[in-house]
């Protein structure tokens, strides 16, 4: 029955080492610890590239990074046809409009980055109002696109070492409102935006208040499409005034600044600027803008 | 399984059954019954069923004794066969003393019986190499060659058995000089007969490989299995026999494959020829298992150490050196795998099987404790680890 003649078959165990933290007792150990390894770098490397493409489609898309820059002002007419306060009410620009500021191609050609557009810019119809109708009267409306309660966040951009501090603040009626806080004492412009993508091809005007303090110089609002195409409208010397000022203006009336091809498209409206820029006329220096109630109809 | 085995009887086995029971009918003491014991046990015998031929042997013994008398000659043959399978189950303690009593009848008339008396002590000096009492071996084979020197000559059949017998013994003693010379001697007398002298060829293999030249060896074990294979053919019980030792030694020289190949071949003659049961094929499918563990085929190899200890717990008994082995290989095979538990239990196991089989000095409790001693080792048992080196030093000076 025992046919190796083997007198002593009993197996003698092989004493094992102290276990070391990685230990390649065989062969084999060496291409599982390696398979392992590769495995897990894969697995982490595809897990974290899995929340970085779920995290970048769940943001808007910014648009090509082409940076603008602040609208330099054509020649500004010597004061604004501001109407005389009334606090009851707001005073709607007319159809045609008060235009203070009618923009010759060769102003616009002097300042806007690819300028040259023959478009005259009409200036919205500006009034000092006292706040609370105007807001009660925006807030009642069901439809439209509100910046601030709707918008992502607001960021910043500044020519040279010019300074700006975006805070979004509740002003004394609740209602939300964002603040510049800016020094183009070493700079001339500053600005900031809120990405969006939004059809706003069913709005036909923007609306908004704002008032300042501090330096007089001059305040830009401008919207960008996916293209690249600046459009917007500019308010020199404005920022100084401590009275709400209100903003009611047609799209259709904004003035084509640079970028991308002349017609905005409204479809694709990726990005919406607030500037504050120290263009002829203005002071620079130090001053505050605050701006609520924005709002597409 | 259990209907497994009991399906296994077969119309010869049930007919050898109803041949015992018919003649139990007939009373105790009656020639038929001895006659039908004997044919039955003879049959569970060559099945490789010891323990169950091992009661049908002790009756058919007792009937003789009853019938022939007390220390009868006729006793005598009977239990020689009963030692050799007692020695085969590893019941080495009876074997050694039912050997002793058939010694004792046959120096009774000790002209008559010498060569029986010089076979008795040669298996004597067989069971003492197990005992690892090796003055005493050396005692009795000394006495047996004189006795087969005077009685059968130097050139005899006998002598030659003889020779191997005290080559195997040297080489367990590790004695592998007059191991070599008395295997020689062997060959020579074989060959001055005209005997068959393959036995000392595949034993000169066995030496070899014990003196780790795995060379000679493996030359050796090719040419006996070549002059097997011409002589019996491809499906032989020796030749069976002979792939297994070619193939543990291929194994131990590193040859993985080649000893796969050759194991696998005995395991399939031995299951052709002795069927699923036998402990024959138990050691040729513990062989595989082995290959398979050097594979990392743990699976495979687990299901064959189960297989096999099986076979042999049903066919040789709890204390068989081929279940041992298995069950030596298993935890081996846990062990490898880092199955504490159950290597555990497997060497507590074997260290108690050893003390009961050959006492609590036998080097095979030694390499048992030591075995238990590294597993306890790897688990960081240290107290379990400081009782087993107490008591091996114990062992060691002799306490």
């Amino acid at each position: 029955m025992n046919t190796s003649g083997d007198m002593s078959p009993q197996r003698v165990l092989t004493p094992r080492r102290k276990r070391a933290f990685l230990s390649f007792r065989r062969k084999s150990d060496l291409l599982w610890f390696a398979a392992s390894l590769i495995l897990f770098s894969g697995g982490t490397a595809a897990f974290i590239l899995a929340v970085y493409f779920v995290h970048r489609a769940q943001t808007p898309m910014a648009i090509a990074p082409q940076i603008p820059a602040p609208v330099i002002a054509p020649a500004v007419p010597p004061a604004l046809p501001a109407p005389p306060p009334s606090p009851s009410a707001v005073d709607a620009p007319p159809a045609g409009g008060p235009n203070p500021r009618p923009s010759s191609p060769k102003s616009a050609g002097n300042g806007a980055r690819g300028g040259g557009d023959p478009r005259p810019v009409k200036r919205p119809v500006a009034a000092k109002i006292p706040p609370a109708p105007v807001v009660k009267k925006i807030e009642s409306r069901a439809s439209g696109y509100f910046l601030l309660q709707q918008g992502g966040p607001f960021k910043s951009f500044v020519d040279r070492r010019a300074k700006i501090a975006v805070d979004r603040v509740d002003d004394s009626y609740g209602e939300p409102a964002v603040q510049l806080t800016y020094d183009l004492s070493q700079g001339d412009w500053v600005q900031c935006f809120v990405n969006v993508r939004e059809n706003f091809s069913n709005y036909t005007r923007v609306q908004f208040l704002f008032k300042g303090e501090g330096a007089k110089n001059t305040l830009e609002f401008k919207i960008v499409d996916s293209d690249g195409t600046n459009v917007g409208a500019l308010w020199s010397q404005q920022t100084a005034k401590k009275a709400w000022t209100v903003v009611d203006l047609p799209l259709s009336e904004l003035t084509y600044l640079w970028g991308g091809d002349p017609l905005l498209d409204f479809r694709r409206v990726r990005q919406i600027f607030f500037a504050v820029s120290k263009k002829s006329g203005d002071k620079g220096g130090r001053g505050r803008v605050t701006l609520r109630g924005i709002k597409f109809l | 399984m259990a209907t497994e085995w009991a399906g296994a009887i077969t119309e010869e086995e049930a007919s050898l059954r109803a041949a015992v029971q018919s003649a139990e009918r007939l009373g105790r003491l009656n020639h038929r019954r001895l006659d039908a014991l004997i044919a039955l046990a003879e049959y569970d015998t060559q099945k490789g069923r010891l323990c169950e031929a091992e009661p049908l042997w002790v009756k058919a013994l007792s009937l003789q004794e009853k019938i022939f008398g007390p220390e009868h000659q006729k006793l005598a043959a009977p239990m020689v066969s009963l030692a050799r399978q007692y020695e085969t189950m590893g019941r080495y303690a009876e074997a050694e003393a039912v050997l002793l009593l058939a010694l004792k009848i046959h120096e009774r008339d000790s002209v008559e019986n010498s060569v029986r008396i010089a076979e008795d002590l040669m298996l004597l000096a067989r069971l003492d190499s197990r005992w690892g009492r090796w003055g005493e071996g050396d005692v009795r084979l000394s006495r047996a060659y004189n006795i087969l020197r005077i009685v059968a000559g130097e050139h005899s059949p006998d002598m030659a058995r003889f020779h191997l017998a005290r080559g195997d013994f040297h080489r367990n003693a590790g004695r592998f000089e007059k191991s070599h010379a008395s295997l020689l001697k062997a060959v020579d007398v074989f060959r001055r007969g005209q005997g068959d002298d393959m036995d000392a060829w595949v034993r000169l293999g066995h030496l070899a490989r014990a003196q780790g030249d795995f060379r000679e060896a493996e030359t050796l074990y090719r040419r006996v299995l070549a002059r097997r294979v011409r002589s019996e053919g491809e499906g032989g019980r020796t030749v069976s026999a002979d792939l297994l030792a070619l193939g543990t030694l291929l194994e131990a020289a590193g040859k993985g494959k080649l000893a796969l190949k050759q194991v696998r071949r005995s395991l399939d003659i031995r299951e052709k020829i002795l069927g699923l049961r036998h402990p024959d094929t138990a050691e040729s499918a513990v062989a595989v298992a082995d290959i398979n563990v050097s594979f990392h085929q743990f699976e495979e190899a687990e299901t064959g150490y189960l297989r096999a200890w099986e076979v042999y717990e049903r066919t040789l008994g709890p204390d068989s050196p081929g279940l041992l082995k298995t069950q030596s290989g298993l935890a081996a095979l846990y062990f490898d795998r880092s199955c504490y538990e159950e290597a555990d239990r497997l060497l507590d196991h074997l260290v108690r099987s050893y003390e009961r089989i050959f006492g609590f000095q036998h080097a095979s409790v030694r390499v048992a404790l030591t075995n238990q001693r590294i597993s306890f080792e790897a688990q960081e048992r240290r107290d379990e680890v400081d009782a087993i080196d107490k008591r091996l030093m114990e062992m060691e000076n002799g306490k």
